[in-house]
């Protein structure tokens, strides 16, 4: 049983002379970066949405981002070091945040001066993570310690859970602390010289949602792209008439978009190309109905260049699941046993050959054959239907 | 040098001709786009410059003289593979490089008349010209950083940002002095190194950058070759100034860069560039 119109869409009607729907394309390339087309303008809101802030030059963060929230990273601006009997020094790292080394002794460092990033509204906010980045290994009797508990040690990567800062989110940011501290070993002096905490990297990652207003120009793709009402730009010369076939045979179609914006030296599609790899970007296609605020269609899929013209480009979208594209073993399904009799996925280790049937398998907990399959052996001179009765039916 | 091959040299009546080498009703002149154009179904349209083609004309000369066709011939034969140079008169003197692309064909009419109907002269891109054209008042048009689909057609390498205008100039374009044209630029702090480029179909042109107090210098160059270093520093808040002429430059596919020197004027507060239009001859 089909899924069921929205009552919207039920209430505008099917196709009748009215508000023409709209064709829209969500594209995630493969390195996360978004574009939206459309052919018509559209206040749609998105239909992928997830996004994080790359702003920083950090491994991912530690839990995924879920659907319609977005991750940016707020950086210290401050390091302060206590020594204690140690030493200790303090620069700025690379991902604009600060790179401490802590000789051995009884020293800590601790960040603060965070702040909710440009572009986050604070009334989006849903979580904030402490994320402190360790490289190398942590010798001796160092410790993290964050604003909260115990931090989780993931694959050298020490957070914890969602820590909730109250209503005044940019208060409770501009609040927090961190400090990696690391205590000389009083009890083995001969053990403090191998004391050692490399911290490379002190975020904190701000999970928001996604605001479903768009977004103002110029988006980070292009410099100034069309300053209309809506983030989809009007890209989309022509959208393919899927058929599906709800079996194994791939869904695919055409996406023809316009390869003439940009500037005088370039196109668009040059930059976007430049910037990333369309292939195998996920795209979500719409048709959208604006006035039942619903899509009469939407299909999930995979992309690929088709073809760059002078003046259009050609995406090649399919569906997401395409055996064509899997790589798969050479092995037919048949009553006959694809294994070779002794190698090391047969496991046999009886002295004669196995006639590769289900009757004379030596592991049959292993044996390749489809048991359901029936032979087609019979003469060409012979009848295809079989005269005598033969029940196929195996025991396992 | 084909270009000082004049077809029509003399406005007027030629003593040796015993007529004149001006066609009849003069040069209708045409060209078509040389832009590639798509749009969506809802969507504003998107356009490129994709080819340097100039402009053509369909000529007659009716009721001429034996020598004055024989001219014609000759111009036809002599420079089919290769170009002269035609003025037309009634449009002010300027000056059109080019061949006949279509065949001469006379036909006489009555005794020592002959008609040559429909000669195509097409101009052809790349080659110089005795006197380029220069009547800015009516043939130049005027590209912006931004066209007016809000698409940003300035190439800009660096923090280049988009920037409204207090005052822009009134420029006089097709004989009508523009007044309110648009105030959007482009415009950078002045970081040397960083860069503005435009590509253009056209003969010369003239950039307008803003000047004032807080304006740096910048090279500027044509298709890779240094034209000049400006110095967009005044003592007065100007706004944008036709900073650079460049009227000699033959008809093609050019690009205009200016490059940010990151100096200044000893005078100057500042070392903003800012890059309001281009100003094309076509």
């Amino acid at each position: 049983m089909s899924t069921p119109y929205p009552a919207s869409l039920k209430a505008v009607g099917g196709a009748r002379p009215g508000i023409a729907p709209v064709n829209l394309l969500d594209v995630q390339d493969v390195n996360g970066n978004l574009y939206y087309w459309s052919d018509r303008p559209s206040n749609a809101p998105f239909a992928i949405t997830g996004q994080e802030d790359v702003v920083v030059n950090a491994a991912p963060p530690l839990l995924p981002i879920p659907p319609g929230k977005s991750v940016a990273w707020s950086l210290p601006t401050v390091a302060t070091t206590s020594i204690d009997g140690g030493g200790g020094t303090v620069s700025a790292s690379p991902a604009g945040g600060l790179l401490v080394s802590l000789a051995p002794g009884g020293v800590a460092a601790t960040w603060k001066g965070f702040s909710i990033p440009a572009g986050v509204p604070e009334s989006a906010i849903t979580g904030v993570y402490y994320v402190m980045i360790l490289t190398g290994s942590m010798l001796g009797p160092a410790a993290v310690y964050l604003p909260i508990t115990t931090p989780t040690d993931m694959n050298g990567q020490y957070s914890n859970g969602p820590y909730g800062l109250g209503p005044d989110w940019a208060a409770g940011i501009a609040a927090i602390s961190l400090t990696a501290t690391m205590v000389r070993a009083w009890y083995n002096p001969a053990s403090a010289g191998a004391q050692m905490l490399q911290v490379s990297f002190v975020g904190v990652a701000i999970y928001y949602t996604t605001p479903t207003t768009p977004p103002v120009p110029p988006y980070p793709w292009k410099e100034s792209g069309w300053n209309g009402p809506s983030p989809y730009l009007p890209w989309i010369i022509g959208v393919p008439k899927f058929t599906f076939h709800r079996s194994l045979v791939t869904d695919v179609g055409n996406f023809v978009l316009q390869n003439l914006s940009g500037d005088t030296l370039q196109r668009d599609f040059e930059r976007l190309m430049r910037r990333s790899a369309l292939e195998g970007a996920l795209f979500v296609y719409r048709c959208w109905q604006p006035d039942a605020e619903a899509a009469w269609l939407e299909v999930h899929g995979k992309l690929t260049v088709d073809d760059v013209g002078t003046d259009t480009v050609s995406l090649r979208g399919e569906n997401l699941i395409s055996p064509a594209q899997e790589d798969t073993p050479l092995e037919i399904y048949s009553e006959t046993c694809q294994l070779n009799w002794g190698g090391p996925r047969c496991g046999s280790t009886q002295p004669t050959e196995c006639q590769y049937s289900f009757q004379t398998c030596q592991v049959p907990e292993r044996i390749m054959v489809a048991l359901n399959d029936y032979e087609k052996n019979y003469g060409e001179a012979t009848a295809n239907t079989a005269l005598k009765v033969i029940n196929r039916a195996r025991r396992i | 040098m084909p270009e000082t091959d004049i077809l029509n040299p003399t406005a007027g009546w030629d003593s040796v001709l015993h007529d004149s080498m001006n066609p009849s009703y003069g040069f209708t002149r045409k060209r078509s786009t040389t832009q590639l154009h798509k749009k969506a179904v809802g969507g504003i349209p998107w356009t490129r410059e994709t080819q340097n083609v100039g402009h053509s004309f369909s000529l007659s000369w009716l009721g001429r003289t034996w020598p004055c066709v024989q001219r014609l011939k000759q111009y036809y034969e002599q420079y089919e593979d290769g170009y002269f140079t035609i003025i037309d008169y009634e449009g002010g003197g300027r000056h059109y490089v080019g061949r006949f692309t279509t065949e001469v064909t006379p036909v006489v009419t009555a005794n020592n008349k002959w008609d040559v109907q429909n000669v195509t002269f097409e101009e052809m891109p790349r080659v110089p010209m005795v006197l380029y054209p220069s009547d800015w008042d009516h043939d130049s048009i005027l590209f912006l950083a931004v066209n007016d689909f809000g698409d940003q057609k300035l190439a800009v390498n660096g923090a280049w940002t988009q920037v409204t205008l207090a005052t822009v100039p009134t420029i006089t374009l097709g004989g009508i002095a523009r007044a309110t044209l648009p105030t959007t630029a482009m415009t950078d702090a002045g970081t040397a190194g960083d860069w503005a480029q435009y590509e253009y179909r056209g003969y010369g042109f003239q950039l307008w950058l803003s000047q004032g107090p807080e304006f740096g210098k910048c090279d500027v160059y044509l298709d890779g070759v240094l034209l000049q270093t400006v110095d967009c520093y005044n003592a007065a808040e100007l706004g944008p100034q036709a900073v650079l002429t460049q009227q000699s430059v033959s008809l093609d596919i050019h690009r205009v860069k200016i490059i940010c020197d990151g100096t200044k004027n000893s005078a100057a507060t500042g070392t903003n560039i800012t890059w309001w239009a281009l100003q094309v001859m076509r």
